[in-house]
């Protein structure tokens, strides 16, 4: 097909079309602008910006976020079941009377 | 094909009369890292002088602007300074220069890539944004002047393809390396570099059908 062969060529020459290419040139003062960003100071924040952009900061943030979140649940559920305890200690006191008497009981007996 | 950078042993020329005033007198890759090591700052010019158009000329392929390409350039060069004391020598130091510019190169076109999906999203919201302006077709300016209308094309197709077979496509068309050269640069092997372009000219080649037909229409 002639228009599929004359698409077909436009590609071929397309892809062929970087032959003979030249080097495009720098900035000839590029040096100079070089030598002024090693100069320039980085401000605080900038320094701030290139620490949290590595991933290593990001992981470890998120270690730190995690092992709070654990040890804060581990000591709810030991807080929890610490309670828990207790009110079965006072239940079963209660149960079979064996609460600690109070002083008012010692010292006003009953008659 | 570029132009080879340097004649003479190693990768950089004989002493001319131009470097007249450097310090040193003999030209040898390991000798000017070493004086850069040193902090040596004419040894550092004399590097950015004779790398200068490798970096920019890989850079504007990949950015396809010229000012991202430059900005890149400059990086590429103050890392080059900073990190000088972490080149092992493992690699030839063009080898090492170009990862850092096709690093650097990615990051800015990943950076824009954010830039563009993050205006996409205010714009969902309705806030008030810069209006999306489609840029120009790119224009490399060592094209030849015949050829300047179909490079733009393929520029533009580039810019579809993926990253590893972008990288590989430039370095072989753009700045004349061999596959042995590719495969050092990205640190693969010959054969691996030889099906990355066989892949990369396949999608340029379906691109650049979908574009014609749509022009025949």
């Amino acid at each position: 097909m002639p228009g599929m062969n004359d698409i077909n060529k436009r590609i071929e020459d397309t892809l062929n079309s970087l032959d003979g290419i030249q080097r495009a040139e720098a900035n000839p003062f590029l040096y100079t602008r070089v030598q002024a960003k090693l100069i320039r100071p980085k401000g605080n924040l900038e320094k701030l910006a290139v620490i949290a952009g590595k991933p290593a900061f990001a992981i470890l943030l998120l270690a730190i976020v995690l092992t709070t979140n654990l040890m804060v649940m581990l000591r709810g559920s030991a807080a929890a079941s610490a309670v828990k305890q207790e009110q079965t200690q006072f239940a079963v006191a209660d149960e079979y009377h064996l609460d600690v008497p109070a002083l008012y009981d010692y010292e006003n007996p009953e008659p | 094909m570029p132009l080879p950078d340097t004649v003479g042993f190693g990768e950089f020329p004989y002493f001319t009369s131009s470097l007249k005033g450097y310090k040193f007198s003999v030209l040898n890759e390991w000798t000017l890292i070493d004086q850069l090591k040193k902090g040596d700052e004419s040894a550092f010019k004399y590097i950015v002088d004779t790398w200068k158009d490798m970096v920019y000329n890989t850079a504007l392929s990949i950015v396809q602007q010229p000012e991202d390409a430059e900005d890149v350039t400059q990086e590429v060069f103050v890392q080059v300074y900073q990190s000088i004391e972490g080149f092992k020598r493992e690699s030839k130091f063009s080898t090492w220069l170009y990862r850092i510019t096709l690093s650097k190169a990615m990051d800015n076109e990943r950076r824009k890539k954010r830039k563009k999906r993050f205006a996409f999203v205010k714009s969902l919201f309705g806030e008030e944004n810069e209006a999306a302006v489609d840029l120009p077709d790119f224009n490399h300016p060592g094209v030849t002047l015949d050829n300047k209308e179909k490079a733009a094309n393929l520029f533009r197709a580039m810019q579809a393809l993926p990253d590893n077979q972008r990288i590989a496509f430039i370095l072989n068309k753009v700045e004349g390396l061999s596959y042995q050269e590719i495969s050092e640069v990205m640190d693969s092997t010959v054969s691996a570099v030889e099906s990355l372009l066989h892949r990369a000219k396949s999608n340029l080649r379906k691109q650049l059908k979908s574009y014609y037909e749509q022009l025949k229409r």
